[in-house]
């Protein structure tokens, strides 16, 4: 058919499907000048946004496919089946939606829609899509930590969607609190990309912490039924198969487990308050003037020496000098999921589908003087108490102030005197060259 | 398979079992046995025997703690193989019981339950390589080394704990959550170190010896689905059963437990490929 006169290869594809279409000649130029005028309409409705697709919460691909590795696979039907799940509990990144049960009703659906969108505002002090305005470009559309600068910052974005959290006031299994979060926004991390947003208005803050909990929320939900899938569902079988008919008992059931599922993520974040990690008062609060001066210098060099025993054990990361040089290699959580520190080789899998290459966990340099948790002595006592979830930091054996010498672990004066210690160190002649030029060859 | 023959009254018995028996109850217990028949228990036993090529033991490298650590020789435990007679170690099989369900637990284990678990941290090794506990039993993690060690569980129902065991300490810790499968018990101080845990809501679950053997004990008589998972295959997907491949979808076979009797699976040989 292709006449070798044809002007271009487009015209000659139009005259292709024409004649297939019709099978006639004749009939060609009347279909041209229809697709003619057909294109530029289809582009119309292009630019006004009529037919782009709104943007979606894209599963986890990275955890399926470990799920598929170590256990079994989710098919296809399955997954599209989850996605839609996920949809009616929490809507989608323009509409987002909340399940009625009261375990949710500490967040507010109206801050959430405030939150969520596309970047617009109607009036002053009235913006919308203040996630996307301030948080998407480093921890994503879905909050995976994935934004598209994502991969050149160091330390990468926080990945929500595990609901680990490092810094807050409650025990490290727990959830952090709205403060916690917020805190966060407030300050940003230091010796981190995370900026301060101290100059948003008060109730923008309120809104993107409530958000950042909402795709945790969202992220935890999809982790825990994709496993109750592959642990409690026949294979290839829908977590909630509408086919069955709305008011069966079957389409009953799995809403009941799903809803189960989700309240219990929530609750966790709702009474997260409930479990903090109790500070007791700093011994130095007692004493005032040199006297309280002497008692802070004695406090530094017990605390120096309980730094360096197998007890408190904190050399074998920081290093002797604490300057974050100990001989300590491991991965954080996030990456440890997917990579093995011992086998350079190990997620190659993971790399492919998207996973960044993993960075190892960073001992703090604790003589720079930033505190990434914090700065307050009471800030540094929770690090030290409950360690850092997600991270090799690890929480300490508490121990009774008065117990034998047989039992091993720290008081709570003991941990005083790490934190006096860790606060003075900064401020060590050895630390000068540290805070501001380069690092010194490892002290040993 | 919901265990339908499990009677509202065993489930009752049960719940008097787990409770501290003081004498009065004791003799109720007695009065309510003698007007309901009697749950027949039996033992499922077995055997994991590798086939192919056994590979070579291979040395852990010691990169941290060297002055302590370096002293003592020692092995990677991901798969241990007895090189006479094959037999697979630390293989995990379990019950499985669909969400929410329970299963009648056989007197013996309510003593059990109070029993600790250890875990130690020795040598700058775990040991055990492999381990189960159930909820609400203690976990003993003890450091009987000159080094601190922390040990982080990863357990995803329970959350990850990460504690620092120092020199001569001791931490307990109890699960409240069964998990579906083994989770990875690591320390960030000495990489190399490595076991597993599975936390189990019922008693029956079981690992195999240096002779691949397992034995899991008074199960309820019935036909019951089991759950095989080993660290370097996951699942446990394919086994040689009699001379007949066979398929555990996503780890799991059914097995009837008759009551009084020892049911022997004989051996159940596995392919040197599952372990990669």
């Amino acid at each position: 058919m292709r006449k070798p006169s044809s002007p271009t290869l487009f015209d000659s594809f139009l005259e292709k499907s024409a004649n297939r279409l019709l099978g006639r000649r004749r009939e060609r130029s009347l279909i041209l000048l229809g697709v003619f005028i057909f294109f530029p309409f289809l582009l119309f409705l292009n630019m006004t946004g009529c037919s782009k697709a709104d943007p979606r919460f894209e599963l986890d691909e990275l955890y399926l496919l470990k799920l598929e590795k170590y256990l079994a696979p989710l098919s296809p039907p399955q997954k599209a089946n989850l996605e839609a799940v996920l949809i009616d509990l929490y809507g989608t990144p323009n509409e987002p939606t909340l399940p009625t049960s009261p375990s949710f009703d500490f967040l507010s659906l109206e801050d959430l829609k405030m939150a969520a969108g596309a970047v617009s505002s109607t009036e002053e002090g009235h913006s919308h899509g203040l996630y996307r305005q301030h948080c998407a470009d480093c921890h994503g559309l879905s909050g995976d930590g994935k934004g598209p600068r994502a991969l050149v910052i160091d330390p990468y974005p926080r990945d929500y969607r595990q609901g680990i959290f490092k810094f807050k006031s409650t025990l490290r299994d727990q959830k952090p609190t709205h403060d916690d979060l917020k805190r966060i926004v407030e300050f940003g991390i230091p010796g981190t990309a995370m900026p301060s947003f101290r100059l948003l208005p008060e109730n923008e803050k309120d809104r993107l912490v409530d958000y950042v909990i909402y795709l945790s929320i969202r992220g935890e939900t999809e982790r825990q039924l994709a496993e109750y899938i592959i642990d409690e569902l026949e294979e290839g079988e829908l977590l909630l198969d509408k086919a069955k008919g709305k008011g069966s008992p079957e389409v009953l059931e799995a809403k009941e487990i799903i809803d189960e599922i989700a309240e219990e993520i929530a609750l966790s974040w709702k009474e997260a308050a409930d479990y903090p990690i109790s500070v007791s008062p700093s011994p130095l609060k007692q004493f005032t003037g040199e006297e309280r001066e002497a008692k802070r210098l004695e406090m530094v060099l017990a605390g120096q020496t309980l730094f360096r025993t197998e007890t408190a054990n904190c050399t074998k990361c920081h290093g002797v000098m604490a300057m974050g040089n100990g001989e300590s290699q491991d991965y954080n959580d996030w990456e440890k999921a997917y990579f093995d520190i011992l086998s350079p080789d190990s997620g190659k899998e993971y790399l492919d589908a998207g996973a960044f290459p993993p960075r190892k966990a960073n001992p703090r340099n604790l003589r720079r003087g930033v505190f990434r948790g914090g700065y307050k002595p009471e800030d540094i006592y929770r690090r030290i108490h409950q360690g850092i979830a997600g991270t090799p930091m690890p929480s300490v054996i508490i121990k009774p102030e008065n117990a034998p010498d047989s039992i091993q672990g720290l008081t709570e004066y003991d941990i005083w005197c790490l934190v006096e210690y860790v606060r003075n160190l900064p401020y060590e002649e050895e630390s000068q060259g540290v805070r501001n030029g380069p690092l010194p060859p490892q002290i040993k | 398979m919901a265990p339908k023959h499990v009677s509202p009254v065993l489930a009752i018995l049960f719940l008097l079992l787990s409770l501290p028996i003081v004498e009065a109850k004791q003799s109720d217990l007695e009065t309510k046995k003698k007007r309901t028949p009697k749950t027949e228990w039996g033992h499922l036993r077995g055997r994991f025997e590798f086939s192919g090529k056994i590979p070579p033991a291979k040395l852990l490298t010691i990169s941290q703690d060297k002055a302590h650590c370096g002293n003592h020789t020692l092995y990677d435990e991901s798969l241990v193989v007895d090189p006479n007679k094959k037999g697979i170690s630390n293989i995990f099989i379990s019950l499985r019981l669909k969400r929410g369900k329970k299963i009648a637990s056989h007197e013996d284990y309510a003593e059990t339950l109070k029993t600790a678990i250890t875990l130690d941290n020795t040598q700058c090794q775990f040991v055990p390589h492999a381990l189960f506990i159930r909820t609400g039993q203690v976990l003993e993690i003890r450091n009987l080394d000159k080094v601190g060690h922390n040990t982080r569980i990863n357990t995803p129902k329970n959350s990850t704990i990460n504690p620092m065991i120092p020199a001569g300490g001791i931490l307990k810790h109890q699960f409240t959550k069964g998990e579906s499968i083994p989770a990875e018990v690591s320390c960030s101080v000495h990489p190399w170190m490595s076991a597993w845990i599975w936390v189990v809501d019922h008693p029956y679950v079981a690992l195999t010896d240096s002779q691949g053997n397992f034995e899991i004990r008074n199960l309820p008589a019935g036909e019951w689905t089991f759950q095989v998972w080993h660290e370097k295959s996951g699942y446990l997907k394919e086994v040689t059963h009699n001379g007949k491949l066979t398929t555990f979808k996503r780890g799991r076979f059914t097995a009837t437990i008759e009551g009084g009797k020892t049911n022997d699976l004989g051996t159940l040989s596995v392919n040197s490929t599952t372990f990669k």
